[in-house]
């Protein structure tokens, strides 16, 4: 990752960093690669339209929360209840394809808020993201001249930005390693783009996989 | 990874292959013009050199309603409808300024295709325009504001809103004509007497937006209650809805809220003392029953346009859609109009 953007990423992010509380072992061990999660996944423009998205994560800091049960009988059972914060910078980039339509592509940057509930490892992910997304028409395009005679519009399409604020739900699966090396989740995501005169919603949902990449 | 991309890849390009090719009896392409793609489907026998530009209703619609069903199975065996995605509606897209949603520029639009058309399937093809609700707004509009009725060998307008405020007084009037009547019969008590209650507080001079709302509404729901309106049911094609081009939210969310702007537009621009200025063959339609656009507006332009060369046709069965109301007729009405002056 350009190294400016990362600079401008982790002016964003200081007051989290500052909140992070001690890090247990695994956790420094985690740190050590610059790239920490690899994701993978099916995408599909408005729950429709398939296409693939993956991305890498960098975590700019991480918490650890502990508090008891409110019923004693499972704070003796479980121990104190306890849920992993981790707020990470994506970078992702993604297709899709509307038949007769056109073909999206798009890359983008967002931050995320991670968390993993520790003894069932449930996560809960919300994220925000900022991305460029281009479409090339797959059909053709084309104008009148001012002579009358027809032009093909070559690559044509349009561009927009794309912002999207996304939930996402998912479970880590422990490895053989007594750790967890990938999470699977499900993502249903509103979006807000550029489309003819103004800014509209438009929705996507996610399906998908993320490595650890300190596990592997 | 290698082996997961492979499949991911393979699948996407399988999906996407299910686009249409372009053959003989379709074409499908984006038009751009002045910063809008106009999305333009040509569906038939295009080797006949008759097209029928088909403008569909909203503000806020698409042609994609209209793609399917009797009329459109018959029509295209031997001529070819040109669907056309209006500027701000269906799956048409670009890049342009809220500025640029107007009547003015949905006329240019249609200029700019005839223009397309010409240079792409000959200069002496047949062409003839139709409008259905707003599309028949635009028709008009387009065929006053522009030069095109040189290019053009008739006019269909089918349950067209020319006039907004000409429109709603009329449909005031129908309300209480056929509620009245309907309430002697004893017909839906209910749903007549709540919309006859509504109706009557309305003050005809100076009506608001939300009375206007109503009558739109309310306009499409009254269908409903007259029993003599039949429907042709092989217009709902779920498969073809899964698969039309605009199916997306932002082509949803586009649609509704560009439907306030060119609707002011709409209202704004009343083409009833107009309408003489059309002086190509003319062919109107109208459901007896249409509490949208009441037949009381194709009356009044059948007797308005500067042509000689005109017929107007009321389907006794039918409401705001006779291609779906009354198909049969609608179509033969059709051909016959187009064979009489291709």
């Amino acid at each position: 990752m350009n190294s400016k953007i990362f600079l401008v990423a982790l002016f964003f992010v200081i007051p989290w960093g500052i909140e992070a509380q001690d890090l247990k072992e695994g956790e420094e061990q985690e740190q050590e690669r610059f790239l920490n999660y690899f994701t993978f996944g099916s995408y599909f423009d408005n729950g429709l339209h398939p296409g693939v998205k993956i991305g890498l994560s960098h975590v700019l800091g991480s918490k650890i929360k502990s508090r008891q049960y409110r019923f004693k009988s499972r704070g003796s059972a479980y121990g104190p209840k306890t849920k992993s914060i981790k707020y990470l910078l994506d970078g992702n980039v993604g297709m899709y394809t509307h038949p007769n339509n056109h073909i999206g592509t798009f890359v983008g940057f967002g931050f995320t808020r991670l968390r993993t509930e520790q003894r069932k490892l449930r996560t809960l992910a919300w994220s925000f993201g900022v991305n460029y997304l281009r479409r090339f028409y797959n059909i053709e395009t084309y104008t009148v001249s001012e002579n009358g005679k027809i032009e093909k519009v070559s690559f044509a399409g349009t561009n927009s930005l794309m912002f999207n604020l996304t939930p996402s739900f998912g479970k880590e699966v422990a490895s053989k390693n007594d750790g967890q090396s990938w999470r699977w989740y499900i993502a249903p995501s509103l979006q807000f783009l550029k489309y003819n005169h103004s800014f509209f919603p438009n929705a996507s949902l996610e399906i998908g996989a993320t490595i650890n990449l300190n596990r592997i | 990874m290698k082996k997961l991309l492979l499949p991911i890849i393979m699948g996407v390009l399988i999906l996407n292959a299910c686009s249409k090719e372009t053959n003989e009896n379709f074409d499908h392409f984006f038009l751009r013009t002045d910063g809008a793609d106009l999305s333009v489907e040509v569906n038939g026998n295009i080797g006949s050199d008759v097209f029928l530009i088909y403008l569909h209703g909203g503000p806020g619609g698409g042609s994609y309603p209209y793609n399917f069903g009797y009329f459109a199975e018959e029509f295209e065996k031997d001529y070819a409808i040109v669907y056309l995605d209006q500027r701000g509606n269906g799956a048409s897209q670009g890049s342009y300024d809220k500025s640029a949603l107007t009547l003015d520029q949905n006329s240019k639009d249609i200029a700019e295709l005839i223009n397309f058309l010409k240079a792409r399937y000959g200069q002496e093809i047949s062409l003839f325009l139709a409008g259905h609700s707003w599309g028949g707004m635009t028709t008009t509009h387009a065929l006053v504001t522009t030069d095109i009725q040189k290019d053009l060998k008739g006019w269909i307008e089918i349950n067209g809103a020319h006039d907004y405020k000409k429109l709603n007084i009329e449909a005031i009037k129908m309300f209480k004509k056929i509620g009245d009547e309907e309430v002697e019969k004893e017909n839906n008590l209910e749903f007549w007497e709540t919309t006859l209650e509504r109706i009557n507080e309305m003050d005809t001079l100076a009506l608001t937006i939300a009375d206007e709302g109503f009558l739109n509404s309310t306009g499409f729901e009254a269908e409903r209650y007259i029993d003599s309106i039949s429907t042709d049911t092989s217009v709902f094609n779920l498969p073809y809805y899964l698969g039309a081009p605009g199916l997306s939210l932002a082509s949803y969310s586009s649609n509704l809220f560009g439907n306030p702007i060119l609707n002011e537009d709409s209202k704004n621009s009343p083409m009833t003392e107009r309408l003489g200025e059309i002086e190509i063959p003319s062919l109107f339609l109208w459901g007896k029953y249409d509490f949208v656009v009441p037949p009381a507006l194709g009356i009044d332009a059948f007797n308005r346009v500067g042509t000689e060369e005109k017929e107007l046709i009321i389907y006794e069965y039918s409401g705001h859609s006779p291609m779906v109301n009354q198909a049969i007729p609608f179509t033969n009405d059709m051909i016959n109009f187009v064979e009489k002056y291709r």
